[in-house]
């Protein structure tokens, strides 16, 4: 696939009209784009997506870019697994929560597998091993249990305090 | 009255050192502002003890631009008078300019604990204080809610699930006890609990307390 000289450009648009023009084996790394790219073939027609902003159209083919050379993922991996991203991911999700949660949804929407499970590894590591309280201070969520309730909940989940 | 010849000195000196300010007040209403803080610093020198001479140099020094001068003199003021409120309204208003927020509110605490509250600013002191103080809560508001959302309102469920099933089985039990959405989710998504992750340490402490 890489390498081929006369690969042609494929020209995206996003939602607000901006062309992002790819090379198509970047623009492959999305199942939704290959399978449109292979129905249409050649041609010099921009794909519209206005499904995805711009700002996160250009975040999403730096991420293809960087990875245009890994191989196809094997199978559902181990999904639990949420400690095996490389610096590069990491840094590239180094990102305000808005655009992490567009980023999961522009890559569940373009099927890019590598990025959706990046990015729901991320936003789950933000949750692992944190307490009520540290989550709802993470994700800016009132706590809305009545008294009661808490003392309920915090009950049943007893046997899981400090681990 | 008591000392004759020092009074009269220091009349002298006062006497002149009043020249100087209103000379400088002069040069200010000419917008002179090199010339008024030159002024004001020659009353100063004979007379450092009159805090409006430093609280006109503080707002000279302040159009000038020169922050951390203005900042000294105000500073120099609550050093004179503990009890000012012109006192601490400049060092306040000077920390505003400078960004240091934090450092506005402390001083016009510092400044409601210790100033009489008969004196005639001290509501101005108070509404100063409280509205700063009201301008930062507003902002952290905006701020943390621009950069924090709940994923829970925004994620379509299969993306949810997307997320939390790559939770060890603590995690989830304690992401269900975090909101009301969140647990009525959580405890509601079959797929969740279909695929469960007991981590080690899980089946050590069983192992040890079944032993």
């Amino acid at each position: 696939m890489t390498g081929a000289p006369e690969q042609r450009n494929v020209k995206l648009t996003s939602s607000e009209g901006t062309e992002f023009k790819v090379e198509r084996d970047v623009a492959e790394k999305s199942v939704l784009l290959k399978n449109m790219l292979e129905d249409v073939g050649e041609s010099d027609m921009a794909i519209p997506l206005p499904n995805v902003t711009g700002p996160i159209l250009q975040k999403v083919i730096e991420y293809c870019i960087h990875h245009r050379d890994d191989p196809v993922p094997a199978h559902d991996d181990d999904t639990k697994k949420t400690d095996d991203i490389d610096d590069w991911d990491a840094e590239f999700c180094k990102v305000d929560q808005g655009t992490l949660y567009e980023l999961i949804l522009a890559s569940n929407y373009l099927d890019i597998k590598p990025l959706l499970d990046l990015t729901c590894k991320t936003v789950a590591n933000m949750i692992k091993g944190k307490s009520p309280e540290e989550i709802r201070k993470t994700f800016n969520i009132a706590n809305d249990f009545t008294p009661e309730e808490e003392e309920q909940v915090r009950r049943e989940n007893e046997w899981c305090e400090g681990r | 009255m008591y000392k004759r010849k020092g009074d009269s000195q220091e009349m002298k000196q006062t006497n002149a050192a009043l020249q100087y300010f209103k000379q400088a007040k002069e040069a200010l209403k000419n917008n002179e502002l090199l010339k008024a803080q030159e002024l004001f610093t020659k009353a100063i020198n004979l007379k450092p003890n009159f805090i409006s001479f430093y609280d006109c140099r503080a707002s000279t020094s302040e159009k000038l631009g020169q922050l951390d001068a203005a900042l000294q003199d105000a500073l120099s003021m609550i050093k004179l008078d503990k009890t000012a409120v012109k006192a601490y309204l400049r060092a306040g208003k000077v920390y505003r300019l400078l960004n240091q927020t934090a450092n506005a509110i402390k001083i016009y605490n510092i400044g409601l604990s210790l100033v009489i509250t008969k004196d005639q600013y001290y509501e101005m002191l108070q509404k100063q204080s409280e509205e700063l103080q009201n301008n930062l809560r507003n902002k952290l508001r905006q701020s943390d809610s621009s950069k924090t959302y709940d994923m829970m309102r925004i994620l379509p469920p299969e993306l949810k699930d997307d997320i939390l099933k790559r939770l060890p089985f603590t995690s989830l039990c304690k992401a269900s006890a975090v909101s009301k959405t969140w647990r009525k989710y959580i405890l509601s998504s079959e797929i969740l609990w279909h695929n469960l992750d007991f981590e080690r340490p899980f089946f050590n402490t069983l192992n040890d307390n079944i032993i």
